[in-house]
């Protein structure tokens, strides 16, 4: 039933009926006029009746022939790609098939099944209809070596590579406000045993009759008296979606009479394949909290998380037996009372000889077969959900999105949500404990996405992950502190004023401002540092040389690569802000951290990559953008620099966690008292933002590196880090330099090796190196250095 | 003159994809990019003239990332076992343009782009896909994108900034068109 109808205003008003007309004057004899009336009465009650019928078949006819449940939006996970190299353990392609309802058998031998012996599985995949082509079922042989897929083989095929994508898992809806959900199917779907089922359990006559059944009428009195209890419905199964048409809790002989009335009429339009498909898709089979499951097609991924078309006779039997009292039934709640149910089922179908006696009996034994927890909505990941909902209601209206079907195809990645749901809770429980703290006092935050094309793969948005409240990843906006450092250091560097080997003045400054207010940094040690290099600085987070570096490049040039690292919130052009005393939410961080690791690219971060109508039709696609903002000089020579605050700066810590030499890029931020601990950083192949503080705002007692950095570690160390090996541009070339920034060679003790943008090398020779020819050349022997230092 | 893109050279381009990634391919002419609006059949002169192998890397660059092997002794399995799906990808991109599905192609070059992110070769055809679609900008930038990830692969390079002369002629913009094309010569030339 749509919304529409049920708030149809005739509909509650009850039907409008003919006034009648008051009787003409009499003129004739008594008896001729009391038949006179009669016949008058009969008119006029034939006039009303036929009025209403007329209204009702109007009403239920645009029912049917709407045809249009609101069918809420369904969001899918991104598809498991399959390939060779790849990595994945065994265990993680063996949950995914869980959860996308596989079944474990010992033969692979039916659609949706799979096997699996120690490192081989064998996989009889569904197949789904993608954006860029559809992926045929398949029969797969997969086979792994330790952490990765080692050999993938179509066995109805030769000469086969892949990749093959397993369909998508959905991870929420979006629905409307009366919560009704469905999957729609197709008679000649359905499996064949469900319909002889309901027919057998609920409407024998069901393809003689008219909508309504006298001799069904009959027996379920029959039954009912000799019971001394309501046991049968005498409601056919025309009846029953008429019923279910117009859920109401009236009961009534009226509504009995309105309800027959109308199965009548449907069945003089319609023929018995239609209306038994609209049965399948309308009838109420339970209930998930607010949220009303419809049809058989949602009720089997509802209770077993299959399609209808995998279910073997006891659960189809069991779906028949729901209809009866999908509460009362309820498979999870009462589950002796379903079973015995069901097995009525199975034994009025062996009595028909749909099953064979034995059949039945032997279904009898099986279990219900359903899964513990009900797949799917309320979504397992409110946070990503969250986002993607953000992301849809720029394009969409609410109403489309809670009534077309439409199917959304999200970039989540369940196995890097639920590392990152997992390292994150962990985390923030241990430093609980450490720290003192009462428990869930604090709070944290985890974004990850692909580092090329701006995938968003988790989204955390609070110590509790499946509390679908406060969205710290989207909404909690806080100081960044030194996250904004990179944004100074890369102005600097693409000004070509600056190498990683210029030297700056860590020493105090104040800045005065026009209302007469006073700037005056501190480093996070107080002390200052005197002459540093450019590099040592933003490895060592030095305040003062930052702020002066800043102050020298200008506020507003800051503030606009800010802006072109895809920051989109004003920044006000105060000094401060070259400190982090703007606030941002994690994601936005992530998008402007983003674009670092992607060379100097802007991607727009997306959650959505393509949207499709109910009927599998391509609606729209969020296609993978890019922009140059950064010069690939620059973005490497921060990158190098980024690379160096984990390998010797103050995210050492990092190296607990992944192995230095994969050269992960990283900062930490603290911001005043300890009460924002900031990590961002990248692999490779992913990138992280994570954020630890309390929702008061009081201290977390919890610098950067102490507490995000561990959770960005984690997280990472688990998801497997791919090394991070920039692309060197043509214009960079490396160089030895000593501590004052002159030109040193390998042999010069404490020299250190750094890329310049090529017309940026320093010329003047350290004094070590000032006896030998220059050698611009790197030899094997710098490199070795170079991973040893 | 005028650059024009033919199927022809998207169709030639594919037999270029089979050797991306394959550090051990041997070096092989890589077509212009070519591109067209007329039906008349370019003839591939000109095109043989590109330079049969690629030019010297000059003493004082680095090797490029590329070449993995030269830093860790180790070859990347990654790059190694992943390549082949990738070729597939690339491939079907290609049948699919032809066939003028270019939204699909585009879609398949994404999924390969999941798996290998640092790939050029799926940058470059995402440009071409997008040039097609008349998508300036997003040409213009896929092409930059690709040209940053070639390094010092110079052939590459200056197919990306033909492409992108393509692009800014398509858009009007003449001037930064022939500046394209400027570099897209100079990196031609042999050092």
């Amino acid at each position: 039933m749509t919304p529409r109808s049920r708030r149809d205003p005739r509909w509650r008003a009850g039907p409008t009926r003919p006034t009648r007309r008051s009787p003409p004057k009499p003129r004739i004899t008594p008896k001729a006029r009391y038949f006179g009336t009669i016949v008058k009465i009969g008119l006029a009650f034939t006039v009303a009746l036929s009025g209403y019928l007329i209204y009702l078949n109007a009403l239920i006819l645009s029912k049917f022939e709407g045809k249009r449940w609101a069918l809420p939006a369904h969001v899918y996970a991104r598809p498991l790609e399959l390939y060779p190299g790849m990595r994945l353990e065994p265990r993680e392609l063996e949950d995914e098939l869980r959860a996308l309802g596989y079944r474990f058998a010992t033969h692979a031998a039916e659609t949706g099944q799979y096997h699996r012996d120690g490192l081989s599985f064998e996989i009889r995949t569904r197949g789904f209809p993608y954006v860029d082509g559809t992926e045929p079922p398949r029969n797969l042989r997969v086979r792994f070596q330790p952490g990765r897929l080692s050999t993938l083989d179509d066995l109805k095929l030769d000469d086969f590579v892949g990749p093959v994508r397993l369909e998508p898992m959905q991870i929420g809806g979006i629905y409307p406000a009366h919560h009704e959900d469905r999957v729609l199917v197709q008679i000649d779907t359905v499996p064949t045993l469900l319909i002889q089922a309901l027919i057998a359990m609920e409407d024998k006559e069901f393809y003689d009759h008219h909508g309504i059944s006298l001799r069904g009428i009959a027996r379920a009195l029959w039954a009912n008296v000799r019971a001394r209890g309501v046991v049968q419905g005498g409601s056919t199964l025309t009846q029953q979606l008429v019923k279910n048409y117009f859920l109401s809790s009236e009961r009534s002989l009226w509504r009995k009479v309105r309800e027959a009335l109308m199965a009548v009429l449907l069945e003089v339009h319609y023929d018995k394949a239609d209306l038994l498909e609209a049965y399948l898709n309308e009838v109420h089979l339970g209930q998930d909290g607010s949220r009303a499951i419809h049809g058989f097609g949602l009720a089997s991924h509802f209770y077993f998380g299959q399609r209808l078309t995998e279910l073997r006779a006891p659960e189809l039997a069991l779906l028949a037996a729901l209809v009866r009292g999908p509460s009362y039934y309820n498979p999870r709640r009462h589950p002796e009372r379903a079973q015995g149910r069901r097995n009525r089922v199975l034994d009025e179908l062996a009595a028909q000889g749909v099953l064979s006696a034995s059949a039945a009996q032997h279904w009898r034994q099986a279990p219900l077969g359903v899964t513990e927890h009900p797949p799917g909505a309320p979504s397992p990941y409110p946070a990503f959900m969250d986002l993607v909902r953000r992301q849809l209601q720029r394009d969409y209206r609410e109403e489309d999105l809670t009534s077309e079907g439409l199917q959304i195809f999200t970039t989540l990645n369940p196995r890097a949500q639920r590392i990152a749901e997992d390292r994150l809770t962990q985390q923030l429980d241990a430093l609980e404990r450490d720290r003192g703290f009462p428990e869930g006092i604090l709070e944290g935050a985890v974004v990850i996405t692909s580092t090329e094309d701006g995938e968003v793969l988790a989204v955390v948005g609070g110590h509790d992950t499946r509390l679908a409240g406060f969205n710290r990843a989207l909404d909690a906006v806080r100081p960044i502190g030194s996250l904004i450092k990179p944004a100074v250091y890369l102005t600097a560097l693409a000004s070509g004023q600056y190498t990683l080997a210029t030297r700056l003045e860590d020493v105090p400054l104040r800045v005065g401002s026009k209302n007469g207010r006073v700037w005056e940094p501190q480093n996070y040690d107080n002390k200052s540092h005197g002459s540093v290099p450019l590099h040592v600085a933003l490895a060592q987070s030095y305040n003062l040389a930052t702020a002066r570096l800043g102050m020298s490049v200008g506020v507003p040039d800051v503030i606009d690569t800010l802006h072109r690292l895809g920051v989109e919130r004003t920044v006000p052009a105060y000094p401060a802000v070259l400190l982090g005393a703007i606030a941002l939410a994690p994601l936005e961080v992530a998008q402007m951290y983003q674009t670092l690791a992607a060379g100097g690219f802007r991607t727009p971060l997306r959650a959505i990559r393509d949207v499709f109508t109910a009927d599998g039709t391509p609606l729209k696609r969020y296609p993978l953008a890019v922009e140059q903002v950064v010069s690939p000089a620059a973005a490497f020579l921060i990158t190098s620099a980024l690379q160096e605050v984990v390998r010797s700066g103050t995210a050492r810590g990092v190296t607990h966690y992944i192995p230095k030499e994969l050269g992960p890029a990283g900062k930490t931020g603290t911001t005043d008292g300890l009460r924002d601990s900031w990590f961002a950083g990248f692999t490779g192949n992913y990138l992280g933002v994570a954020w630890i503080g309390r929702d008061d705002n009081r201290p977390a007692q919890l610098t950067g590196a102490q507490g995000a950095l561990t959770v960005w570690g984690a997280v990472m160390q688990t998801l497997g880090a791919d090394p991070l090996r920039p692309v060197q541009p043509p214009d960079i070339q490396y160089a030895w330099v000593d501590h004052q920034g002159r030109r040193a060679n390998a042999e010069c003790v404490g020299a250190v090796y750094l890329p310049f943008v090529h017309d940026t090398l320093p010329t003047e020779p350290a004094p070590c190196a000032a006896m030998r020819a220059d050698k611009p050349r790197d030899t094997l022997i710098d490199r070795v250095r170079e991973l040893f230092r | 003159m005028k650059w024009k893109i033919t199927t022809p050279g998207l169709a030639a381009s594919g037999v270029c994809i089979a050797l991306v990634g394959c550090a051990t391919a041997p070096p092989a002419p890589r077509d212009v990019p070519v591109i067209e609006r007329s039906t008349t059949e370019q003839p591939e002169s000109g095109q043989q003239e590109l330079p049969e192998e690629q030019p010297p890397v000059p003493k004082s660059q680095e090797p490029r990332a590329g070449s993995e092997a030269s830093r860790s002794q180790q070859p990347n399995p990654d790059a190694l076992a992943a390549t082949p799906v990738v070729v597939a990808l690339l491939d079907a991109a290609d049948r699919q343009t032809q066939a003028g599905q270019l939204s699909a192609a585009a879609a398949s070059l994404e999924r390969a782009l999941r798996i290998e992110p640092r790939n050029p070769e799926t940058w470059y055809q995402l440009a071409v896909i997008r040039l097609r679609q008349n998508h300036l900008d997003q040409a213009e930038q896929l092409a930059r994108k690709a040209d940053a990830l070639a390094g010092g692969d110079h052939v590459a390079r200056a197919r990306s900034w033909r492409l992108i002369a393509a692009a800014r002629e398509q858009a009007g913009d003449l001037d930064g068109a022939r500046t394209a094309r400027q570099t897209a010569e100079a990196l031609q030339k042999p050092f």
